[in-house]
């Protein structure tokens, strides 16, 4: 009998993380990053970047469009224009409740809630993490968040519900390109709920690609794939910055897309049940016949011919 | 496509659209159920609309 193909290769690195470490791992697309509860619970802060290109990383404002929080099956996306899928989720518990609202805890905030003059914090371990390979502290972005419960009350602040993570949880998620991986713990888990005011250390590993990884790799690469992923090349500005001061170039002229917006009237008829119907519609106080009629129209498209509207729409009728 | 009611009063509304907004219509066009011109398709998704929306 055939041996059964192996989901992932085999392991190239195994690290545990003290509290509170991290560090930047490159990795090549199809490989696997697996990170595992060593205690009952312990937040872990995820940087990610092109290997090839550090200015394509993590966003977790565009991640956040696709999922508030992402899951099994999900991606992590880099920032547009790039907007690429960096990793893919490929396991993770239900007990890992991730979070893209709390961006990374700072020095700042530690000293605001409790006056401290240094607590341990994300920004400051992505940052010594990342140094490794001459990032700056500049270069550190908004973290997704692992085994991180928050959330927003009535009045819009931000709560941290308390980590429902379990001893022996892991999540794995594949690079879908070549990246430089940073997982860290959460530095703040000893004053708040991110650690259950504990922290713990975490296990990181790393799987090499298997032909069955590589291939689902690729798969979901394509699939992803869209004309709009921009490169540099497509880019009106390419070279970084050198310098630190902002100068004007006065040669530069902006080129917006499609502008100027072209706008095309047309006239249609209601009967007089339909009119009853538009002024039943009315979406906002303010609103003419036309802006009812036009935003009834685009509302239906939105819904019935894009993906995400029907997703939504099956979702709210569950 | 549904028939104007005979001998009821109609209203005339006038409404714009970009070009972005017209392309997404005139992918209906070749559904075939929609309509045939952009004032057809306008009619008939708003109808649909109310449909969903309204029930009626």
């Amino acid at each position: 009998m055939a041996k059964p193909e192996a989901k992932y290769g085999k392991e190239r690195l195994k690290i545990v993380f003290q509290p509170v470490e991290g560090k930047a791992i490159p990795m090549k697309a199809g490989e696997v990053l697996r990170i595992t509860q060593l205690g009952n619970g312990q937040c872990v802060d995820f940087n990610c970047f092109n290997l090839h290109d550090y200015k394509e990383m993590l966003s977790v404002g565009f991640t956040r469009m696709h999922s508030f929080r992402p899951k099994k099956g999900d991606f992590l996306w880099s920032n547009p224009p790039r907007s690429n899928p960096l990793m893919a989720i490929l396991e993770m518990p239900a007990s890992c409740v991730t979070d893209t609202l709390h961006a990374r805890c700072n020095a700042y905030l530690f000293e605001d809630y409790y006056g401290f003059d240094l607590h341990t914090n994300c920004q400051d371990t992505f940052a010594a993490a990342v140094g490794e390979y001459r990032l700056t502290p500049d270069d550190v972005h908004d973290a997704f968040n692992l085994w991180m419960d928050t959330g927003w009350d009535d009045q819009g602040n931000t709560v941290i519900r308390r980590i429902t993570g379990r001893k022996g949880d892991y999540v794995d998620m594949m690079a879908m390109m070549d990246v430089l991986a940073v997982p860290i713990l959460c530095g703040s888990g000893d004053v708040q709920p991110t650690a259950a005011f504990f922290p713990k250390p975490i296990q990181v590993q790393v799987f090499e690609s298997s032909a069955a990884s590589l291939r689902k790799c690729k798969e979901m690469n394509a699939r992803l794939k869209l004309k709009n992923n921009r490169e540099l090349k497509d880019f009106a500005v390419q070279e970084i910055l050198a310098t630190r001061e902002l100068k004007r170039d006065p040669k530069y002229k902006p080129k917006f897309v499609n502008f100027p917006l072209q706008f095309t009237e047309l006239e249609v008829e209601l009967d007089e049940t339909e009119y009853g119907q538009l002024q039943r519609l009315r979406f906002a106080d303010y609103q003419e016949d036309e802006e009812i009629l036009r935003e009834a129209v685009m509302r239906w498209l939105f819904r019935n011919r894009t993906r995400r509207g029907r997703l939504k729409a099956s979702a709210g009728s569950k | 496509m549904r028939k104007p009611a005979h001998g009821k009063s109609r209203r005339p509304v006038k409404l714009a659209f970009t070009q972005q907004q017209l392309e997404l219509l005139d992918r209906l066009k070749a559904e075939q159920r929609w309509g045939k011109t952009r004032e057809e398709i306008v009619l008939a998704v708003f109808r649909d609309y109310v449909k969903q929306e309204l029930g009626e």
